[in-house]
């Protein structure tokens, strides 16, 4: 048994992150997937520590505490950040984790969990059903009532026509969110599948706009502080590498992914020379024909912003009438067809525009102004077209359409602050 | 005794083989140093190992047990079939091939019983995908290997590998090698079919499995590809033949050399969306398995 705990002690640690609001490294815990001493685990079944970076909004609370629960023992929590959202307090958490040792402080932690210096945690929910089932029966089917078409508060399988080939499977109503891995912190979507196909979706309202929270990061500071050129690009090139390695880890290419981000926290000059390749790299394997060819946003109709709007054929890029971009010989990259497809030839395009653009910056800098063009999508113009988006798809062609779009709940700037 | 024993032991160094070639070829991908990429999944075995067995509201508990006892027997059968040498093989059936296939058909079984045991979706959305996608790999898988015993005018396993001394069936038949491991990524949920475990669904069939549960559940999923693999080096690429080395070396290398196909597919080849292979398997891989079927035949005429 020794060696088998001094196995487990010397694993990187399984972690589940959950992402919270605010700015500073717990704003961005994207970034942990580097460390070779922690693995970044989609569910909380096969996590040893739960990692809440940055404070939870009300609304998420609860979700929270089911996601604790719903760790194996022996499990432990690491607050990162801002832990003064009255989340876990019967906890009893150990201090907050410091911004640059939350790997360390997670490993510790774990270590301390295998060892049995560390006592498992309880659980924050009661495990008594609000709904009590009331059914008879060995296995609970019978009666009569039992909890209201509901148990335990999700709705009973129920009869529905088919979108697609008449093939016709009972319809669940499946809640998606706010902690569901492959999507986007905070967004929730009540969804009816049938089979494998979306029926109805329906879309919550975003937790995050509960807090105030603004980024932090070189593009906000750049609408009021001097930044190099450069390093704007640096930062967009960084951001499409991220979003694509969650593509394809999506995909089932973890290995691939992890080397999409070998460079994102590195020297520049590191990042610069790789960056092409990696992106020629891509565009030799089958990952886009992978993707579904769905979920497209027509520009003729659709009045968007951002990589999302320019995938589908628009032209609206900041940087167009910014005049730090002057004589760097920039024209907006206007892309075609926009769905995941051009959204994800978008992202490549773009990433090779971004290198040449620092390389040809120098150490230019970024005049001040009001609207700099980010490189993320407009989450609060995005988020009411998902159900015309996704109803009808197939649930992975749906995952990948949400993926594509680069939603991101936190960011609650409102539209009209946003680049044009 | 002695049977259950050689089959634990050849299933147990298939898969200490296959997860260490895995992890070398993840790494090589990655580009990340692959001395701690080939330690991790000990590491992170021994702490399943060590974790609580959670479970859901309401389980289907019986069939949420029997769902790795089942995989990993279908496992130990497939291997079971494997000749090592003349005359020497666990399971020394006319029909083994027989066997090895109806073991492959029922890891569908497997598959669903972990997907609908937690009483949650979207481990029974994985279970929907792995029936879509392995009804449409078996019959293509089936007429493959029914190709291999023709030339043997047999269906036992050792026949059909002493056939092969002088030409191996991957010469014979160059459809057969390709199409088998095709199918056999659909039938067994491995590399880009791995879609009933797909991060899409996190982690769909595993996603409420943890502790033991799991890693049983994980040893024999690689368990049965290994099964696979030994059974596709033993009708395709000629068994224990071979110079110098003794016939279970030569399993061995063969064997390893088809995993490290099988794991470069899943660290290059994206995830294959569930119709698209659907459509693959009945309007490409069955015309071409029965084309190997009448080539075989002419051939033997």
């Amino acid at each position: 048994m020794g060696v088998v705990r001094r196995l487990a002690a010397a694993t990187p640690v399984p972690v589940l992150v959950l992402q919270g609001s605010g700015g500073g490294p717990a704003g961005d815990a994207e970034r942990l997937r580097r460390d070779p001493r922690l693995d970044v685990v989609d569910s909380p079944r096969h996590a040893t520590v739960l990692l809440v970076a940055g404070a939870l909004p009300p609304e998420l609370h609860e979700p929270a505490a089911l996601v604790h629960d719903a760790l194996p023992h022996p499990r432990a929590t690491v607050r990162w950040g801002d832990a003064d959202d009255g989340w876990g307090t019967s906890l009893a958490l150990r201090p907050t984790a410091g911004d640059d040792d939350v790997a360390a402080a997670v490993l510790e932690v774990h270590r301390g969990l295998i060892d049995g210096t560390r006592d498992s945690e309880p659980p924050l929910m009661s495990s008594t059903s609000r709904e009590p089932w009331r059914g008879v029966g060995p296995f609970g089917h019978g009666g009569s009532g039992m909890t209201g078409g509901v148990p335990h508060g999700r709705p009973l399988p129920d009869r529905a026509d088919d979108l697609r080939d008449g093939l016709k499977l009972d319809a669940l109503s499946v809640p998606v969110g706010p902690f569901y891995a492959p999507f986007p912190v905070g967004l929730m979507l009540d969804v009816v599948l049938q089979g494998d196909l979306v029926q109805e979706v329906h879309v919550h309202g975003n937790p995050f706009l509960a807090v105030s929270s603004s980024p932090t990061d070189v593009f906000a500071r750049a609408a009021t502080e001097p930044v190099r050129v450069a390093a704007l690009e640096q930062a967009r090139v960084v951001h499409h590498l991220r979003a694509i390695a969650r593509t394809l880890r999506l995909l089932g290419l973890h290995a691939l992914a992890a080397r999409m981000v070998q460079h994102t926290d590195g020297p520049p000059e590191a990042l610069l020379s790789a960056g092409p390749g990696l992106a020629r790299l891509l565009r030799r394997t089958s990952v886009e024909r992978s993707l579904p060819p769905c979920g497209t946003l027509a520009d003729t109709t659709w009045d968007g912003h951002g990589f999302a709007a320019r995938a589908a054929g628009s032209c609206r890029d900041a940087r167009s009438a910014d005049p730090s971009y002057d004589d760097l010989g920039f024209t907006p990259v206007c892309g075609e067809g926009g769905d995941v497809r051009a959204r994800w030839r978008q992202r490549l395009a773009e990433i090779d525009q971004s290198i040449a653009l620092a390389a040809a910056a120098g150490t230019r800098l970024h005049e001040p102004g009001p609207v700099v063009e980010d490189p993320a999508s407009v989450t609060a113009e995005l988020l009411p077209m998902l159900p015309d988006l996704l109803v009808g798809l197939e649930w992975g062609d749906a995952v990948a359409v949400v993926d594509s779009l680069d939603l991101d709940l936190r960011r609650t700037a409102p539209i009209d602050q946003v680049a044009t | 005794m002695i049977g259950v024993i050689w089959a634990a032991v050849g299933l147990t160094v298939g898969v200490i083989g296959f997860v260490a070639v895995d992890a070398a070829v993840g790494a090589g991908v990655a580009r990340a140093p692959i001395g701690p990429a080939v330690q991790q999944p000990w590491r992170r075995g021994a702490l399943q190992f060590l974790q609580q067995r959670t479970t859901t509201e309401r389980p289907d508990a019986q069939a949420w047990a029997v769902a790795p006892a089942l995989l990993l027997g279908l496992a130990a059968v497939m291997v079971s079939v494997v000749p090592i040498a003349p005359e020497t093989v666990l399971a020394p059936l006319s029909h083994g091939i027989v066997l090895f296939g109806a073991a492959a058909a029922l890891v569908l079984i497997a598959v669903f019983l972990q997907g609908w045991a937690p009483n949650s979706p979207f481990p029974m959305i994985g279970g929907y995908r792995m029936f879509a996608q392995a009804l449409s790999a078996m019959i293509p898988f089936a007429l493959v290997l029914i190709s291999t015993a023709l030339p043997a005018e047999s269906l036992g396993v050792d026949a059909i590998v002493a056939d092969q001394e002088g030409l191996w069936n991957v010469v014979r038949q160059p459809l057969g090698l390709p199409i088998y491991l095709a199918a056999a990524v659909g039938v067994l949920f491995y590399g880009p079919l791995a879609t009933p475990a797909g991060a899409d669904l996190a982690g769909g069939v595993e996603l409420e499995a943890s502790g033991v549960q799991l890693l049983l559940w994980r040893i024999a999923h690689r368990g049965v590809v290994v099964g696979a693999c030994a059974v596709g080096a033993s009708v395709f690429l000629g068994g224990w033949h071979g110079p110098l080395l003794p016939g279970v070396a030569w399993v061995a290398i063969k064997t390893l050399a088809l995993l490290a196909v099988l794991s470069t597919t899943r660290h290059l080849l994206p995830r294959v969306r569930t119709e698209r292979y659907v459509v693959l398997a009945w309007v490409g891989l069955l015309p071409l398995a029965l084309l190997d079927v009448f080539l075989t035949g002419w051939w033997l005429l």
